[in-house]
């Protein structure tokens, strides 16, 4: 997880998911490229750590316990209006297990990416890497 | 940054996004305190003030900057306090806390900022 050596390229990318087998997997693959990475297991937690923390990215399940990822988002853009890193739907890398077709158009209308499971760690890094890339610019 | 075992005390009102910041900032190596109010916070800080402050300007009705400065006087300038806010500080505020003295920060915070802002190394959000 995200440690005082800040290894990281940009800001942290919070990491929601309630699995904590993958949850630590996503981590650790992110970390071991160079990220930093905040861990958060609900969308309860991941709306706290956005409404003090700025991140660079936020990857995301679809199905979470509760809120789901869709409604996190919604929720997350209307944080912090005035803040120097407001979250928007660009920044949201959703992680589905289904390949549901109406899921994908509402997350592409949306204008958040959508990643399959299993999870494909060499794509989930190029894609992190460049939107972490153009999140800096 | 090295902190481990200096002091911070973080005064937020939202409970659990207080609660995420501490446990972040422990990662950085601070013992950090997080309290919900003005009351608390004194309270806190009755015995032995911290190294560190990062207050909420919005606690206890807009009374951060206010306990900001109560702190500053009473450490005689040797703490770093740090404000942070979701919104743009009113003159008054400013007027109390100037950014030299206490570097402020807009939510959500970056926390390369935040730790250069307890370093002293950097000015916070505000004008010099």
């Amino acid at each position: 997880m995200l440690d005082r050596a800040r290894p990281a390229a940009g800001l942290p990318i919070l990491c929601v998911e309630d699995e904590p087998d993958l949850l630590d997997d996503l981590a650790l693959e992110l970390e071991d490229s160079g990220f930093a990475v905040i861990p958060a297991a609900n969308a309860v937690e991941a709306l706290a750590v956005l409404r003090s923390v700025a991140v660079g990215l936020v990857l995301c399940d679809v199905q979470l316990p509760g809120m789901n990822g869709i409604a996190l988002l919604r929720q997350a853009v209307d944080l912090a209006p005035v803040g120097a890193y407001p979250v928007h739907a660009g920044r949201f890398v959703f992680l589905s297990a289904f390949s549901d077709a109406d899921l994908a158009h509402e997350i592409a209308g949306l204008g958040a990416q959508l990643l399959l499971k299993p999870v494909d760690y060499d794509e989930l890094i190029a894609l992190v890497g460049a939107m972490q890339g153009g999140a800096q610019s | 940054m090295t902190a481990t075992g200096k002091s911070l005390l973080l005064v937020e009102d939202d409970r659990d996004s207080g609660a995420e910041l501490v446990e972040l900032l422990e990662l950085f190596g601070f013992a950090a305190v997080h309290v919900l109010g003005i009351d608390e916070a004194v309270a806190a800080c009755g015995l032995e003030l911290p190294d560190f402050a990062v207050i909420d300007a919005s606690v206890g009705g807009n009374a951060g900057c206010r306990l900001g400065r109560d702190l500053l006087d009473r450490s005689a300038g040797a703490m770093r306090v740090v404000i942070v806010s979701g919104r743009e500080l009113g003159a008054d505020e400013r007027a109390l806390l100037p950014s030299a003295a206490a570097p402020f920060l807009l939510k959500p915070i970056d926390l390369d900022a935040l730790l250069a802002a307890l370093n002293g190394s950097g000015g916070g959000d505000l004008p010099a």
